[in-house]
């Protein structure tokens, strides 16, 4: 049995704060989860698929997060507990259907999990999603640790019914990806078949509908206003007079501080877990308190902005500080030194700071960014691609997955991104603004995700660019999830389609399609070739499956090459293919057979013929 | 016996090397003797070859990360690490390092060398890198090396946890221990 089946109220679990999430579902009886994967979310989801195949509970990868947040938009208004899961930078693909479901309502509870990720780690960009909770109307509730991510979840679904609204939680990376002691709470039974009553005056949102809902919106605001006023997710520390207001993970970094500094005595800390709408009342009686107040957030100033104007509302005029100078900044996660270090100097504090060991004799390494894998199909087709084009001035838009770090050299194949899909839609553009050599590159999950449009546009629009597809079976750098183009059979799941993508883009009307398996060097090549002398839309699809993917699904045979004595170092292995089983031993090359995989593209491209399989030990 | 209740370390590594599986049995170690335990994770895109880092923090933290120069101690999977997270380390804190021969370390802090590659290779188990690390981490805090007390859980303890979590994949529980005992028996290269 899965362990967050477990049905043992008070049992204690090491969980990821991710697998918390996950169980606070579940304890709240979830029936319906959708999602699209995206780090730091990608374990919520990745468990609760597991979940549904031990259990009655329906789950899917949808398309995007637009699809993800509609079908859970149907489920929940048919009366189903429903979770809709993502990304930060997913809920600007599920804006859309967010800020008018917000307009309708919801029957079952809908909680949306965005998983914000300041610093970084795995985005395109830092973002704060608590302005989608002020630009839709809807209520956030925002977790400060693994066990309290738990109940929140739980409890968001509760709130959700009280105010026939979606619910949304915010998390960070340092939530989702930490793990601590959890106390399972009990599991709510699911209703899994719902019911949708016709109803078109509330449902169908044209604008005469639209006007009406939009004022009961912001009565359920109101509504939602009075309950975080009493929520028991908003609370105080402390009695002193120098006020911290703070949410998430910061509230941490807050405690830990004013136990290292010493000043529980002079300090109140308001902890905002229901943090919109935020309660005016009980920020304005917490300021009353106060001489000073510094506000702990990380990313945007949405709290101190708000606090501020409450205390404009109450005529109050004690400094309130947040962002800025040798305060907080909005730039990246918050750690404890930092907020201990602006706390100190805020309320004039004495403070030393703790002083790491001076590591200047320690020898400097450079910087270990992530790679492609060893044997990574993406290497191949970059090479093929990057052999075919020489002689040409190329730009190459790139989009989001493991294939992006191909913008590293050697390879340099990235010269533009900015979210899902966008290469295609980027190629449209540059080809028709520049006379140079547009080549994309999109991964068979993304292409599906939101690249299909962009095609659609491209051959309406008679671009002329080339686009390859990165099919590698899986969605790879998120953990494996499938998409619509996988073979489900590897899984041993039944009962799902498959979309071919030839057959899709060959359906778009795009006439130059070639399918090629990139470990073959010179034919890829040629192929290649071919599709950039094509006048027009051209699509190369890439077919060879994810290293990684195929040894989890046992269906990699690996066959370790190694460096011969005929090796004249020429280097091409290293300069041009860059894969991480090469090394250098003085100043011969050689290859490290534990991490080769034997995809026997550096024994292609070798000049003389000098790395060749690795021979099978004799027996005995 | 322990001499405090508050541990804090670092692990480090490159992604693949099993950062987050030593960084999980030494965080259920702790809960096995009913130590509160938080750890904080690298998953996602750094995972792909990048700098994989994990700290843990055991006893009454609220805060999940560990501020540079409060670590007691750090192990690090490559040797690399040290010039990267060395920084977190407080004055005279241990740091285990996997690395073919001692490297210079600031006099602060009190290191410990293996070369794990090596053992490892010699071992055909060249994925257990991380298994000897936290073997020979945890005999060099038995024997004393890193001052009493100083880590939360034994050998004997990891052992346990490794018996519960592989329960029933026998081989692989075996090749787990055989690993740890590899790093157990070895002592620091000087």
């Amino acid at each position: 049995m899965h362990k967050l089946l477990a049905d043992s109220p008070g049992k204690k679990m090491l969980l990821l704060g991710n697998e918390a999430i996950a169980r606070g579902a579940i304890e709240a009886g979830v029936a319906f989860a959708t999602t699209y994967p995206g780090t730091p979310s990608s374990e919520i989801s990745l468990n609760l698929f597991r979940v549904s195949h031990e259990s009655d509970l329906y789950f899917e990868y949808s398309t995007n997060e637009k699809v993800a947040l509609e079908v859970a938009a149907a489920a929940a208004n048919s009366g189903l507990r429903t979770f809709c899961m993502m990304k930060h930078v997913g809920l600007n693909v599920a804006a859309d259907p967010l800020m008018t479901l917000a307009y309708v309502g919801v029957k079952g509870g809908l909680v949306i999990l965005t998983a914000d990720d300041p610093s970084m780690f795995s985005s395109q960009n830092e973002q704060d999603n608590r302005y989608y909770g002020k630009l839709s109307g809807l209520a956030i509730l925002e977790p400060s640790s693994v066990e309290e991510a738990r109940q929140m979840t739980a409890e968001a679904f509760d709130l959700s019914e009280k105010l026939g609204e979606p619910v949304i939680l915010r998390t960070t990376t340092r939530v989702n990806h930490s793990s601590a002691f959890v106390e399972l709470g009990k599991i709510t039974p699911r209703k899994i078949k719902g019911d949708f009553k016709k109803d078109p005056f509330n449902f169908v949102t044209v604008p005469a509908v639209s006007r009406r809902l939009h004022v009961r919106l912001l009565e359920n605001w109101d509504k939602a206003q009075a309950m975080a006023e009493t929520s028991t997710f908003n609370f105080t520390d402390g009695n002193g007079t120098w006020g911290i207001i703070c949410n998430g993970v910061s509230y941490n970094y807050v405690s830990d501080a004013v136990k290292d500094l010493g000043i529980a005595d002079k300090t109140r800390i308001l902890r905002l877990g229901f943090s919109h709408p935020m309660p005016p009342n009980l920020i304005k009686a917490f300021l009353n308190a106060c001489e000073k107040v510094l506000v702990a957030e990380e990313g945007e100033p949405v709290m101190e902005e708000a606090v501020k104007a409450f205390a404009q509302e109450a005529g109050l005029t004690l400094p309130i500080a947040g962002k800025g100078e040798r305060l907080f900044s909005r730039l990246y996660e918050f750690d404890p030194a930092m907020v201990r270090r602006v706390m100190a100097g805020y309320f004039g504090v004495p403070h030393a700071p703790s002083q790491p060991p001076d590591l200047s004799d320690v020898p400097e390494i450079p910087q270990r960014p992530p790679n492609l894998c060893a044997g990574c199909s993406h290497r191949a087709t970059y090479y093929a691609v990057k052999k075919a084009a020489e002689g040409r001035e190329t730009i190459y838009p790139t989009d989001i997955g493991c294939y992006t770090l191909g913008f590293l050299p050697p390879l340099a194949m990235g010269d533009f991104l900015i979210c899902m899909g966008s290469s295609v839609s980027t190629a449209c553009g540059f080809s028709k603004a520049t006379d140079k050599k547009v080549i994309a590159f999109i991964g068979d999950s993304t292409f599906f995700h939101s690249g299909l449009t962009g095609l659609v546009n491209a051959v309406y629009n008679n671009h002329n660019f080339t686009l390859v597809i990165l099919d590698n079976g899986t969605t790879a750098m998120t953990g494996h999830q499938p998409n619509p183009g996988v073979d489900m059979s590897n899984l041993n799941l039944s009962g799902y389609g498959r979309i071919s993508i030839e057959a899709v883009v060959r359906a778009i009307g795009v006439e130059h399609v070639t399918v090629i398996k990139p470990y073959k060097v010179n034919k890829s090549i040629e192929a290649v070739k071919a599709a950039l002398d094509h006048k027009g839309v051209s699509v190369i699809i890439s077919q060879e499956m994810c290293t990684l993917y195929a040894r989890s699904l046992k269906k990699l045979n690996v066959r370790a090459f190694t460096v011969t004595d005929k090796c004249k170092n020429h280097r091409d292995c290293i300069n041009q293919i860059g894969c991480p089983a090469f090394f250098l031993e003085g100043e011969r090359v050689q290859i490290n057979p534990n991490t080769c995989v034997g995809c026997a593209v550096c024994a292609q491209i070798c000049p003389e013929n000098a790395i060749t399989p690795v021979k099978a030990k004799k027996a005995g | 016996m322990q001499s405090k209740s508050h541990y804090q370390i670092v692990i480090s590594g490159v992604g693949g090397q099993g950062v987050l599986f030593i960084t999980r049995l030494l965080a259920e170690a702790a809960i096995e003797k009913g130590l509160p335990v938080f750890t904080s994770e690298t998953h996602g895109m750094a995972q792909r070859g990048g700098t994989v880092i994990s700290h843990l923090k055991v006893g009454e933290f609220a805060s999940p990360l560990i501020s540079p120069g409060q670590a007691d101690g750090l192990i690090a999977l490559k040797a690399e690490s040290l010039d990267q997270h060395g920084g977190y380390l407080k004055p005279g804190g241990w740091a285990a390092v996997n690395v073919p021969a001692p490297l210079t370390m600031p006099a602060a802090a009190t290191p410990f060398y293996l070369d794990a590659d090596r053992l490892a290779r010699e071992m055909d188990n060249p994925r257990s890198v991380n298994l000897i690390m936290l073997g020979f981490t945890l005999s060099s805090a038995q024997r004393g090396g890193f001052g009493h007390g100083s880590l939360h859980c034994s050998l004997n303890d990891i052992e346990a946890v490794l018996e519960n979590r592989l329960k029933g994949k026998t081989n692989r529980l075996q090749s787990s221990l055989r690993a740890l005992k590899a790093g157990a028996d070895s002592t620091t290269a000087t």
